[in-house]
């Protein structure tokens, strides 16, 4: 199962200038939780960032369309996500596996890769980044929060960081 | 006839008759002198016969004196036994001597007084209670005495007429004695005694007999001193003989194995213990090799020549094979023995028997190794716990926070979304239920927390409680300026544990007394320390709301509170998580308090 979410950007200040391109930049959100599907683009939207985004429901779906297999076989592999948010604990294959793929292959292994996920433990944070992870953030329980991370990311991924 | 005629008849017939008479004369007198001529030779041959006789006699004395000292001579070589030996000299002076007694005297070395040791010919008891001394007084200056004080032979050529015989004299006559001679009898340089002998004659001793009789003293001084140091030498072996019976019932006596060895290896000697060990008898074993009665003989070969080289080893661990296969573990403990010269002469080793000191190592071994297994067992089983544990508290941590995201979240959307449908009580519930989902998510977090400190190793160090406690309060002036709180914290306090878990500890006890006296106008908390029973307890006070002694045990555990949270908010479970913390590191803690007059929470640490 696939979904592509966009919507109209409505981008104020000094990131106008950017509008065109952010719309291209693609975000894939490896998430199992249909819920926390719906709560992360919600969190989006009420940050404005409109980008498309390209949710895969576990790890074996996120591979597949980096890697243009299974469903996502034929798929133009010039385009690339902007960045990558990466959950943990999924069905079939988990997000450090996923994380461990992505940068071996060398097609993938600049992506830049958060973590996105409900825990906070210690083993989880030093198993990411270790495994290469570019940030972890911990999906706060307060939506507001959350939304406020979720604005932090996307302005950091998506506007300030130049892609290597 | 004429006149003339007969006249000068009667002249020559005066003429005849004159030289008749003068012829008669003359032989008359040659008479005379031919018979004392005679009387003379025969005078002569008189005396003559009367020395031959004299000589004869001597030279019967002196033959019998000879075969006196020749018979003694031979007793000396037949007897071996002093007091023997003095009876048969005695005997033999006085029936191959002719001497009418004889007896040899000793002298006593303490009352000096000379006593009868032997005689022969007392007949009728001269000897009985005499007494002569070996001393300058009376009873010393008799033959005997003297001889047996000066060591000279001394002779009464008349006891008639000696006055030295005066204390013995009518007594001496009396049994028929004329004359004596004492002879000293010696035992290397010092005087013991005298032989004494008696004759009806006097002036029996002339120098020939006392030259005998004292060469014979001196024969019989000769035998007596070699028979005493045959003695000495038959007792020195009767010694050394009881010695080696001693020894050897010594060695037998030892339950352990004992062997002697020689230089070159070879048993020596066993006792009864090495028999049984090895199954072989003692002819067996003597003059086999040593090394031949153990599983490893390289191992015995070089602790023999160990012994030999540093003159002992101890504990030296060999196995010793009976013949039957048997194996006995022992320990060697050998030193070398030397003769009278300081020479080694061999190896003295002694063998403990250790079976049943290995069988208990053995023993403690396989409890060692099943207690060994059982903690790994049980670490197992508590790692396994412990991974369970954890994946539950990361399932905690994933699963059920999610769902709270999702009430919270979700809520939220309605507010915002669907807030023209909502009346104000139907927001007000909505916001209560993101409210508790919140608190939810903090008790979850706060679980998982507590959870953790049981988990994680324990590393200790040295940890300055009183620096985490002057940071910790700092930490609290600045979230709350406003407030005016007194810290006295103790200058040295150096504990040992888990730095991290050290510091959860100080920072929540801080923040409870920081807490608790929130009310008071000038609020003072202590962190110090103290000892109970020369221990140290570390401990923080406070001057704040105190508590009910009463309700003390439940201070400790998670989610218990005395207070109601609206006053004095929080999850409950600082008190719990520093009992945990401190009774992992084997501690105890407890708390005193008062209402209203504040609260001292004590700890100690392992």
């Amino acid at each position: 199962m696939k979904r592509e979410l966009s919507g109209n950007i409505e981008i104020t200040g000094k990131f106008r200038s950017k509008e065109k391109e952010m719309k291209n930049k693609i975000i894939l959100l490896v998430e199992d939780n249909p819920d926390d599907v719906e709560l992360t683009m919600r969190a989006l939207k009420k940050n404005n960032i409109m980008n498309t985004v390209v949710v895969a429901q576990d790890g074996v779906e996120a591979l597949d369309y980096l890697f243009g297999t299974g469903r996502f076989s034929g798929r133009d592999l010039n385009v690339m996500p902007q960045v990558i948010l990466l959950d943990l604990k999924m069905p079939r294959m988990d997000g450090f596996e996923v994380l461990h793929r992505i940068r071996k292959a060398e097609r993938t292994k600049l992506l830049p890769v958060v973590i996105l996920t409900t825990s906070n433990e210690d083993v989880d944070r030093i198993a990411s980044y270790k495994g290469g992870a570019n940030s972890f953030i911990r999906k706060p329980v307060d939506f507001n929060q959350f939304a406020e991370a979720v604005q932090q990311l996307g302005l950091y991924w998506l506007v300030l960081n130049e892609a290597p | 006839m004429t006149p003339g005629e007969t006249k000068k008849m009667a002249k020559v017939h005066k003429r005849t008759e004159e030289e008749l008479e003068r012829a008669k004369n003359e032989l008359e007198f040659r008479v005379q002198e031919r018979t004392s001529a005679l009387r003379r030779a025969n005078e002569e041959l008189e005396k003559e016969i009367g020395v031959r006789k004299l000589a004869e006699e001597r030279l019967f004395r002196l033959s019998r004196l000879y075969s006196v000292l020749s018979k003694v001579n031979e007793a000396i070589v037949r007897i071996h036994d002093s007091e023997k030996l003095y009876e048969e000299v005695c005997r033999i002076a006085v029936e191959n001597g002719l001497f009418k007694m004889a007896w040899i005297g000793l002298t006593d070395p303490d009352t000096r007084e000379v006593k009868v040791a032997a005689s022969f010919g007392d007949t009728d008891g001269y000897l009985e209670g005499i007494k002569i001394c070996a001393a300058d007084v009376p009873e010393g200056r008799g033959p005997t005495g003297t001889a047996a004080l000066e060591g000279t032979h001394s002779i009464c050529s008349d006891i008639e007429q000696d006055a030295r015989m005066s204390p013995w004299r009518d007594k001496a006559l009396k049994h028929g004695f004329r004359s004596s001679g004492a002879f000293p009898l010696r035992m290397r340089d010092a005087v013991i005694g005298a032989f004494t002998i008696y004759s009806d004659k006097s002036q029996f001793f002339a120098d020939e007999e006392v030259r005998l009789m004292f060469s014979l003293a001196e024969d019989v001084s000769f035998a007596i001193e070699s028979m005493a140091s045959e003695k000495k030498r038959i007792r020195a072996e009767e010694d050394l003989k009881q010695a080696n019976a001693y020894n050897r019932s010594l060695l037998e006596a030892s339950l352990d194995p004992l062997v002697t060895i020689d230089a070159a290896g070879k048993i020596t000697d066993v006792n009864a213990a090495t028999e049984q060990v090895t199954g072989y008898s003692r002819s067996e074993l003597i003059t086999t090799d040593f090394s031949d009665y153990f599983t490893r003989p390289d191992e015995a070969r070089a602790g023999y020549r160990q012994v030999f080289s540093e003159g002992l080893v101890k504990d030296y661990p060999l196995e010793i094979k009976h013949r039957n296969g048997h194996i006995t573990p022992v320990l060697y403990n050998a030193a070398v023995y030397r003769d009278e010269t300081g020479k080694v002469t061999g190896v003295f080793a002694a063998a403990r028997d250790i079976t049943e000191r290995k069988r208990a190592e053995e023993e403690i071994q396989k409890l060692n190794r099943e207690l060994e297994q059982r903690v790994i067992e049980r670490t197992a089983e508590l790692e396994a716990a412990n991974r369970e544990l954890e994946a539950f508290a990361y399932s905690v941590s994933h699963d059920l926070r999610a769902p709270l995201r999702s009430i919270d979240g979700f809520s939220l959307a309605l507010l915002e979304d669907h807030a023209d449908i909502l009346d104000a009580a139907g927001k007000d519930y909505l916001q209560r239920v993101r409210a508790a989902a919140t608190k939810m998510g903090q008790l979850i977090d706060a679980l998982l927390k507590l959870s953790r400190l049981t988990r994680g190793e324990l590393k200790r160090a040295a940890v300055d409680l009183g620096a985490l406690a002057r940071s910790a309060a700092e930490e609290l002036k600045r979230s709350e300026p406003e407030r005016r709180v007194e810290f006295v914290v103790a200058d040295k306090m150096i504990a040992e544990g888990d730095p991290v878990m050290l510091q959860v500890v100080i920072e929540n006890l801080l923040a409870n007394a920081w807490k608790f006296t929130r009310r008071r106008e000038v609020a003072r908390i202590e962190c110090g320390l103290t000892h109970i029973d020369g221990r140290p307890v570390y401990f923080v006070k406070d001057n704040g709301t105190g508590f009910d002694m009463a309700y003390s045990d439940k201070l400790f555990s998670a989610f218990q509170r005395l207070h109601a949270s609206t006053e004095y908010p929080g999850l409950g479970i600082g008190l719990a998580t520093v009992q945990r913390i401190i009774h992992r590191h084997g501690g105890r803690v407890w708390a005193e308090g008062e209402v209203e007059k504040g609260a001292t929470v004590y700890f100690t640490l392992l």
